[in-house]
């Protein structure tokens, strides 16, 4: 360093060093930092707008509004197949006919919990279970019941029919042997996921709830199941 | 008068320019290291003022959340209101089968003459019967009744006579597989 002229050249070299080092070790990392932090901004700023408006639908939901409509489609098409209720129904709906119900037989497969996680699986919502039913009145009465299956509540559809009379004669007596479906929907699996958008009500779905009002409710009265005698009778049991 | 004779003077010079050069350079480094620290400066509190912008934004995004949670019966309700709906919109699309109305036309065609005893409907659109015909004209009207004749339209889009008998007494004993128009079916 005795050579003035490298004694010079100290201070700019230093400087420059420092600078290149400093920007190494300090600045690149910072810089990365901001384009890192710019970029969770951008994306948080997307997360909140759809959060504050998923805050808002929800908070513009009438919550008994939604809990009466759940209620009612549930008599509907129940959450599970629910036997008794369907052969409620099936009673009722028999009787507001003046029909008599001879013979009711299930379906023990579709009844089974086994093939609900199959349907599930494929992803088929509505799950019917068929009921195979003998009925017996006059023809009429049939043919209002048959009419008025495809619009009474709880949802149900006659898949199959076989009638067999003597004459079409409204005094005649006609025995009809028919599968009714009655349906039921499961439960989502997967409930609210937090930054999922609300899952809004189409105007289509509106018009399938407003339609299904108009349908006749079977089961507005509470009938007793039909009891059925099994084994050897108790003797102990008061006359 | 007194003469000086500067000897180091070119000496001298050269130095003073070294000098000054020296403190130059100097002072440019200090400039540069100066604005460095600045650009470092404005970096370090842009930094800081994304890193405060990102806090609130995720105490907002944490408040929503929470509200979202409080709301949660609400958002299951209106998702099974939802599940339940749009699966019955697709059944209900589906047209139900007029199984009154093909009774009801079989019963139109038939007039009281023909006594239709058995029905039997498929459920894929199908319906096969069995009946009686005092004579064979009634049963060709029944038949054509069937097809449309004198009628703007029907509901039946295929009608096979698959057995006929006659009996001693003259009656004629038949059995018909007739298709309806729509076979569409929930």
């Amino acid at each position: 360093m005795t050579n003035p002229r490298n004694k010079m050249l100290v201070a700019p070299l230093g400087t420059i060093l420092l600078i290149v080092l400093a920007t190494v070790v300090f600045l690149r990392p910072k810089i990365a930092e901001i384009t890192t932090q710019r970029e969770s901004i951008a994306k948080s700023s997307k997360n909140l707008v759809q959060l504050t408006a998923k805050v808002a639908s929800l908070e513009g939901l009438d919550q008994g509004g939604l809990i009466e409509k759940n209620d009612w489609l549930m008599k509907v098409v129940p959450a599970e197949k629910d036997v008794p209720y369907f052969i409620v129904t099936l009673k009722n709906m028999v009787k507001n006919y003046d029909l008599a119900l001879t013979d009711l037989a299930i379906d023990s497969v579709e009844m089974s919990s086994g093939s609900a996680k199959v349907a599930v699986q494929k992803k088929e919502v509505i799950s019917p279970l068929s009921f195979k039913i003998s009925i017996e009145g006059k023809l009429s009465g049939i043919k209002d019941y048959l009419r008025d299956v495809a619009t009474s509540l709880p949802l149900m559809s006659v898949d199959s029919l076989e009638l067999e009379t003597l004459g079409l004669q409204d005094s005649d007596t006609v025995k009809a042997s028919l599968v009714l479906k009655f349906y039921s929907i499961y439960l989502p699996e997967v409930l609210g996921n937090v930054d999922r958008p609300i899952s809004v009500i189409t105007k289509d779905e509106e018009r399938a709830y407003e339609s299904l009002t108009a349908y006749q409710m079977i089961n507005q009265s509470v009938t007793e199941l039909p009891m059925f005698q099994s084994g050897k009778p108790n003797p102990f049991t008061p006359q | 008068m007194r003469r000086e004779i500067n000897l180091l003077g070119e000496e001298r010079e050269r130095k003073l320019k070294l000098t000054r050069q020296f403190r130059k350079l100097q002072i440019a480094s200090l400039i540069v290291l100066g604005a460095y620290c600045l650009v470092v400066m404005v970096v370090v509190g842009y930094n800081y003022s994304l890193g405060v912008q990102l806090k609130n934004l995720n105490n907002s995004i944490s408040a929503r959340k929470m509200r979202i949670t409080e709301l949660k019966k609400v958002e299951l309700q209106q998702l099974l209101l939802k599940q339940r709906l749009s699966a019955l919109e697709d059944y209900l699309n589906k047209p139900a089968y007029p199984y009154t109305q093909v009774i009801e036309n079989l019963e139109e065609d038939a007039q009281g003459t023909i006594v239709l005893d058995r029905f039997v409907f498929d459920g894929k659109g199908s319906v096969t019967f069995t009946g009686k015909a005092p004579d064979a004209v009634r049963l060709s009207d029944f038949l054509g009744g069937l097809l449309g004749e004198n009628k703007s339209e029907t509901v039946f889009s295929e009608i096979k006579l698959a057995g006929l008998s006659r009996n001693i007494n003259g009656n004629y004993q038949f059995s018909t597989e007739i298709v309806t128009s729509d076979k569409s079916k929930k």
